[in-house]
């Protein structure tokens, strides 16, 4: 995976193929808090404060946004 | 600033309020960033495919400029663009690697002098791809009579850097070698200095990895210190740096020979490829091989029929006169 962070968006490219994809803001956080794998209520945990959300309701968006990049080839899940 | 690829870095200074900017300026400014990343990424990827056909054919290189410099010197990718990819190949092995390349479906954007002639004299062979990516394939480091003087052995002694990208580890120039690279990039690059290669220039000089005292050890050894000294005073008034350094201290108090006066001056106005090649012909070690140059030259591929003319043409050139087509 290749990727850039300009100022406060991420982008995104396979080394395989495919184009560029450009995240949002929360994306682009979702994406740095990947630095360090976690499952989706750790990544939650992470990110609240950033977002002022309850870790719950952030955990179901970073889901749906996980399974998205899951779908693109660019995040892959550990089933440990 | 989109000619010298520096989006990335405006953007940043006009996000962290180091700079002021309209807010059109600023979409302006991350329009720009935005692309420039993109291509970075796109660049990035046909590094790790061009890097597997060396890898693949066992031949050893170096990642230079672009990539190497955005990842491993730079605080953050995103404010070091660039524009293409750039290799190093020894000298004995440009040949393998040019036949590996063709084979991989890459072009060569210009057809050899004379067989033989790219690796003996040549700083390199560019190739594009079908996508239009382009391929800088270095054997030394600088056009020229100065990238004759560079000993393209010791940059593979040295041990390498490593720059991990897209689950790779790739091997980059030794820190050293990145700042005497980036000083004749600068310097002997253009006509006209780019600022993004004097910055690179100031920022590999203010790297804790690069030891000014193995940097003019080897400047002098290659006999490049006139272009290095000359590279660090003009990044430091061009760019407006106040940093007291110590390279900056040596660079200020150097004076180039005449002689390097003279080579530095076919790498500035009225630069042409026939006045580098007239400048390189003294630095061609023995005389058989600057006999070749000169007659490979005067008749490429076996053409003309009056190499006389183009060997005046060359001797013409080499006295700065006007060389007539």
């Amino acid at each position: 995976m290749l990727w850039r962070v300009v100022v406060d968006q991420a982008l995104l490219l396979r080394a395989d193929g495919g184009g560029v994809l450009a995240l949002n803001r929360s994306g682009t956080a979702l994406w740095q808090a990947l630095d360090v794998p976690g499952t989706a209520g750790v990544l939650a945990a992470r990110l609240c404060e950033t977002y002022g959300s309850e870790p719950e309701v952030l955990a179901e968006d970073i889901s749906l946004t996980l399974l998205d990049l899951a779908d693109r080839g660019l995040v892959s899940f550990d089933d440990r | 600033m989109a000619h010298q690829r520096l989006g990335g870095v405006l953007a940043r200074a006009i996000a962290s309020g180091a700079i002021d900017a309209s807010d059109e300026q600023a979409r302006d400014a991350y329009a720009l960033a935005m692309e420039e990343a993109a291509t970075d990424l796109l660049l990035e990827r046909a590094l790790l495919r061009w890097s597997a056909v060396l890898e693949s054919t066992a031949i050893p290189y170096r990642v230079l400029k672009g990539a190497a410099l955005a990842h491993l010197v730079y605080p953050e990718p995103a404010v070091r663009s660039f524009g293409d990819v750039d290799l190093l190949v020894r000298s004995a092995e440009l040949d393998a690697a040019v036949v590996a390349f063709t084979r991989a479906g890459l072009q060569r954007r210009s057809p050899e002098l004379h067989p033989g002639f790219d690796r003996r004299f040549g700083k390199g062979v560019t190739f594009v791809d079908s996508d239009g990516w382009e391929l800088d394939l270095h054997r030394t480091l600088a056009p020229g009579p100065f990238g004759l003087r560079v000993d393209d052995s010791g940059l593979f002694a040295a041990a390498p850097e490593w720059l991990t990208l897209g689950g790779r580890t790739l091997p980059c120039l030794a820190p050293t070698d990145m700042f005497l690279h980036a000083c004749l990039h600068a310097v002997l690059g253009d006509a006209e200095p780019r600022w993004g290669a004097l910055r690179d220039v100031v920022q590999l000089a203010h790297d804790r990895r690069v030891e000014p005292h193995e940097v003019i050890t080897r400047a002098r050894s290659w006999r490049v210190d006139a272009v290095v000294a000359r590279a660090v005073s003009t990044a430091w008034t061009l760019l407006d740096v106040d940093a007291d350094l110590e390279l900056v201290r040596w660079a200020q108090s150097e004076q180039p020979t005449r002689r390097d006066e003279h080579l530095l001056a076919a790498y500035g106005s009225g630069r042409s490829y026939a006045r580098l090649a007239a400048a390189s012909l003294p630095e061609i070690p023995g005389w058989a091989d600057r006999i070749r140059f000169a007659v490979w030259h005067a008749n490429p591929r076996g053409r003309t029929r009056r190499p006389a003319q183009h060997i005046r043409r060359v001797i013409r050139a080499a006295a700065g006169k006007p060389v007539p087509r």
